[in-house]
């Protein structure tokens, strides 16, 4: 085949170090930086030794396993391997992981071409390329006057049009408190109360959650029964229905501004920034897309997908996205990472 | 008929006695001529018809794999052991007893924690706050992950549990548990609460029958007589009016089975 060979050249050829992350990885950091929701679809196994070892679903958590030190750059190319619902459960990845880039937007822009020049090189297809900025989202929701309890809700739901629904429609009809607490005590009486509560209920183990944040977060959604200001909810439903060309983001969100009154400039700029650093003048349409994200809470911020235009169907050619928060997670350095990876079993090979 | 029709039933306990009951009021008497501690039986007065006592989930298992004709054991079991158990298995009709729900519950001294919704804002913020994800303890782990993603809920894990799941949080191996209730006793005499919405699975004992069993053979006339026959009883003896309606199926959803 002669496609692999041309990847791994183009990313070598962008400073990219090689790397072949072992086919059998512990499945500790997977279900940790993903949740066990991921659990079903791997392919777990046991060591000798009892350890839980699974094959790789996916390159980018070996890959920033293995890095030490600062800045570098890394290609990996591949068998991943997936449960899926009579679906292949091996496919064929490769990309590309830059971490400790302090440069964003450009990162995020070199990324964006690096990955559309891969797909280019291997397949025929017409393709068109999709971005999403949770920046936009954030501005949005700080301002509205929701309680912290929502407003985490409806961060954290972000990226999923189904539960960011939900968690809307759960706006609209508020629960009834909990009679645990009297209404007027205060956070310190309330906080005293959860620690008599934990010493008498044998719970005092020194791990478990603690007195002063039960109580925290008891005040918190105490206040998140109140009312939800009436037009959080309709504007967060415009919201996510906006999509427009990335060049007329700007005038979009300007329009957006003045007609509710919320404050997306700094979303703006950071945005501009990223297309000034490379991705105005790419020669395939560039959508941006209001609901876009991703809901993994590594994932923290920019992310892109493209598709071949003449056919949705078969997903994205490939993904990719900012993730600041994986490296400490998984117990290293906090460094900033961006990355993409290439679905190469659903591009033909061009002949 | 050349081949035995294989029936199996729970070999010890309640759900053995209520079961051997059930089948009595409906005229076929379960007994033991090998003995009270064999693992075989047979349906007086029908010889083409094996009993096979087996445990609760042993019986989940074998209808999924075919070796038995019919069972009687717990929804919970089927769901949670059985891959693809809409395939494998027939759900002919709950029984009225064996009564048992899997429920989340969490420390009653979280006063914060009323709802799956609010388990998930703990379970959001549990890493930035404790440094380590949100552990469940259960031993319903597919029941538990796909209750879970329904609910939305992905960043926690799940410890497995062999036995007192409800002891798990006070011995410092979980924050929350994933367990069978009857009553909430056993939660309460633990300082554990129930979430409002918790309830996974209202599970019962379930007739079932075997969608890979070969099933030629053997008198599946008399399996659909039997069917129907404790059926009847439940229809005319059950309080639950959802076990009534449920029997009221059993026929069709059996000739479904062996058409």
């Amino acid at each position: 085949m002669s496609a692999p060979n041309a990847l791994t050249d183009l990313f070598e050829s962008y400073g990219c170090t090689p790397v072949e992350p072992a086919f059998l990885q512990p499945a500790d950091p997977f279900l940790n930086a993903a949740g066990e929701a991921l659990r079903r679809r791997l392919f777990v196994t046991q060591s000798a030794e009892g350890e839980a070892l699974c094959l790789r679903p996916e390159f980018t958590i070996p890959v920033c396993i293995a890095h030490k030190g600062g800045a570098a750059k890394y290609c990996y190319q591949g068998t991943v391997f997936r449960q899926r619902d009579e679906q292949a459960v091996e496919f064929a990845q490769a990309g590309v992981e830059v971490l400790g880039d302090n440069e964003f937007a450009k990162a995020d822009a070199e990324m964006v071409r690096l990955a559309l020049q891969a797909v280019q090189s291997v397949s025929d297809c017409q393709p068109e390329i999709r971005i999403g900025d949770p920046a936009f989202f954030d501005a949005l929701v700080q301002p509205m006057g929701l309680s912290d309890t929502w407003r985490d809700r409806l961060t954290r739901s972000f990226g999923d049009d189904a539960l960011v629904g939900r968690v809307l429609e759960r706006m609209d009809t508020p629960v009834t408190a909990s009679q645990t607490v009297a209404e007027d005590e205060n956070l310190d009486e309330v906080t005293a109360k959860v620690r008599a509560m934990i010493a008498s209920h044998g719970l005092g183990s020194a791990d478990g959650r603690s007195a002063e944040e039960i109580a925290a977060r008891f005040m918190k959604t105490r206040q998140a029964q109140e009312d939800v200001p009436g037009q959080a909810i309709g504007l967060c439903k415009l919201f996510l229905e906006l999509e427009c060309d990335a060049s007329s983001v700007a005038s979009t969100f300007e329009i957006f501004s003045e007609e509710h009154e919320i404050d997306f400039s700094q979303a703006i700029v950071g945005f501009k920034d990223r297309l000034d650093a490379g991705l105005s003048d790419l020669d395939v349409p560039l959508k941006f897309s209001a609901g876009f994200g991703r809901r993994l809470d590594y994932y923290t911020g920019f992310v892109f997908e493209i598709y071949d235009a003449n056919d949705r169907s078969k997903g994205a050619l490939a993904g990719g996205g900012r993730y600041d928060h994986l490296t400490e997670m998984l117990g290293g350095e906090k460094l900033p990472a961006v990355g993409f990876s290439l679905w190469l079993d659903r591009m033909e090979a061009r002949s | 008929m050349s081949e035995k029709l294989v029936i199996a039933i729970p070999s010890k306990g309640r759900l053995k006695k209520d079961t051997e009951a059930l089948f009595e009021q409906a005229g076929f008497k379960v007994g033991s001529p090998y003995g009270e501690r064999n693992y075989r039986g047979i349906i007086e007065g029908h010889e083409g018809v094996e009993v096979a006592f087996l445990s609760a989930s042993e019986i989940a298992r074998e209808v999924a794999r075919g070796t038995v004709h019919i069972g009687v054991t717990g929804e919970d079991l089927v769901k949670e052991n059985i891959a693809n158990y809409e395939a494998t298995t027939l759900q002919l009709t709950p029984l009225g007893f064996g009564h048992a729900d899997v429920v989340v519950a969490v420390p009653e001294c979280w006063i914060d924690v009323n709802s799956m919704e609010d388990l998930d804002d703990v379970a959001a913020s549990f890493r930035q706050h404790y440094g380590r994800r949100l552990r469940v303890a259960t031993k319903y782990w597919n029941l538990t992950q796909r209750f879970f993603a329904g609910h939305g809920i992905s960043v926690y894990r799940i410890v497995e549990s062999l036995g007192a799941t409800e002891g798990a949080p006070a011995a410092g191996l979980a924050d929350a548990i994933v367990d069978i209730t009857s009553t909430g006793s056993t939660l309460r005499a633990n300082y554990l609460k129930m979430l409002d919405d918790g309830v996974m699975l209202k599970s019962q004992a379930n007739l079932f029958a075997s969608k890979t069993a070969n099933w030629s053979g053997t008198d599946a006339d008399l399996a659909k007589e039997m069917a129907v026959a404790l059926a009847k009883v439940l229809q005319n003896s059950c309080d639950d009016e959802v076990v009534k309606e449920q029997a009221g199926f059993v026929e069709n959803r059996f000739l479904s089975l062996i058409e």
